[in-house]
C-alpha cells in the first residue's frame, strides 16, 4: 500500500515537472536577454515561483528593487494559505519535516497534493512530489536560458502562454470532478478583472483579495448545499 | 542582483513556512477547512484571468491559446502536452 502511494507521489512529481518544463524553458528564454545564466538559475533555486519570476523580469527594467520585493511578497503571500493546508493535512508529521515541505509549496504542487489520498499524506510522499517538481523547474530554467540564444522571437513570444496553459491544465480536471470549482474559479477571474481595472490599485493586493473572496463563494455554495 | 534575489528568496519563503510554526497551536473549525479547500481553485482562476490577456503580444491570441488549452485538458491530454501544444498553437496563430 505504502509502495503504491510513493509510486503515485513520484508520478505526481513527474507530472508537475513535465508541466513546469515548458514554463521553465519559457522563463529561461525570457531571462536570457536580461541577466546572466547564474542569476537565472539562482532565481529558480531561491524564489521557485513561476508567476513571481516572470513578474520580476517584467519589473526589472522599470521598477526599483524595493518595489519588486514588495510586489513579489504580495503575489507570493497566497502560498501562506496553501502551505497552511499542506501543514494541516500533515499535522501528524514533525515540525522540521513540515518546515522542509512548506518551503517547496507552489500553486501546482499544492493543487496536486490538495487531492491526495489518506495513504499519501506522509512526509516521504509529499517530499518526493515536491522535490521532483523543484528539480524540473531549476534544471529547465537553465536549459531555456541556453536555448534562448538560438530561439527565434516568434517562439519566445509564444512561450508566454506556457504558464497559463499549466494553470488551465490544473483547473480543468477539478471542474470535471465538480462544477462548483469552476464557478469559484470564474468568480475569481471576474473579481480579479474588476480589481485590476481600478486605477493604481496594487496588483498583488488585487490577486489576494480576489482569491480570498472567490474561495468564500465556494464556502457559501457548499453551506447552502448542506442546508438544502 | 544577488542582493535582490536574496531578498526575493526571503519574501517568498516566509509566507510558505509560517504555517509550519502555527498550525499546531490552531484548531481549525470545519468551515475553515472547507474554505481552505477552495483556495487553490480560486487561485487558479485569479491567476489565469486577466493575466492571460498579456501572455502574448495580442490579447486575442492569449485567449485563443487559453481555449485551446481548455480543449486539450477536456480531452484528458497529459499536462506536458497541454502546455507544449498551447505554445505551438499560439506560435501558429501568430504567423
Amino acid at each position: 500500500m505504502a509502495q503504491t502511494a510513493l509510486k503515485k507521489s513520484i508520478m505526481d512529481g513527474i507530472t508537475i515537472g513535465m508541466g513546469y518544463l515548458p514554463v521553465a524553458i519559457a522563463f529561461g528564454i525570457s531571462a536570457e536577454p536580461l541577466m546572466s545564466l547564474l542569476d537565472t538559475v539562482l532565481m529558480s533555486l531561491m524564489i521557485y515561483g513561476g508567476a513571481s519570476q516572470f513578474l520580476v523580469l517584467q519589473m526589472l527594467a522599470s521598477s526599483s528593487a524595493l518595489a519588486i520585493v514588495i510586489a513579489v511578497f504580495v503575489l507570493n503571500s497566497r502560498h501562506f494559505v496553501m502551505a497552511f493546508k499542506v501543514n494541516y493535512d500533515l499535522k501528524h508529521e514533525s515540525f522540521l519535516k513540515r518546515l522542509v515541505l512548506s518551503s517547496y509549496v507552489t500553486d501546482e504542487s499544492f493543487a496536486v497534493t490538495a487531492n491526495s489520498t489518506r495513504e499519501q499524506r506522509t512526509f516521504l510522499n509529499y517530499f518526493a512530489t515536491f522535490i521532483i517538481a523543484y528539480l524540473f523547474w531549476v534544471v529547465f530554467s537553465a536549459v531555456g536560458y541556453l536555448a534562448g540564444e538560438w530561439m527565434s522571437d516568434g517562439w519566445i513570444v509564444a512561450s508566454g502562454i506556457a504558464l497559463y496553459a499549466l494553470f488551465i491544465a490544473l483547473l480543468v480536471p477539478a471542474v470535471r470532478v465538480h462544477y462548483k470549482y469552476g464557478i469559484v474559479a470564474v468568480f475569481g477571474m471576474i473579481l480579479h478583472y474588476i480589481l485590476s481595472i481600478i486605477p493604481s490599485f496594487p496588483s498583488g493586493i488585487a490577486i489576494i483579495a480576489a482569491i480570498l473572496l472567490a474561495a468564500l463563494l465556494g464556502l457559501i455554495l457548499e453551506r447552502s448545499e448542506v442546508y438544502n | 542582483m544577488i542582493l535582490l534575489i536574496t531578498a526575493l528568496c526571503a519574501v517568498t519563503i516566509i509566507p510558505r513556512i509560517i504555517p509550519a510554526f502555527i498550525v499546531d497551536r490552531l484548531m481549525l473549525p470545519e468551515w475553515c477547512v472547507t474554505y481552505l479547500n477552495y483556495i487553490p481553485y480560486a487561485a487558479l482562476g485569479v491567476l489565469i484571468f486577466p493575466g492571460i490577456l498579456n501572455a502574448v503580444e495580442h490579447p486575442i491570441h492569449g485567449m485563443l491559446g487559453g481555449f485551446f488549452a481548455v480543449i486539450l485538458a477536456l480531452l484528458r491530454v497529459p499536462l506536458f502536452f497541454i502546455v507544449l501544444g498551447s505554445i505551438v498553437f499560439v506560435y501558429i496563430i501568430m504567423l
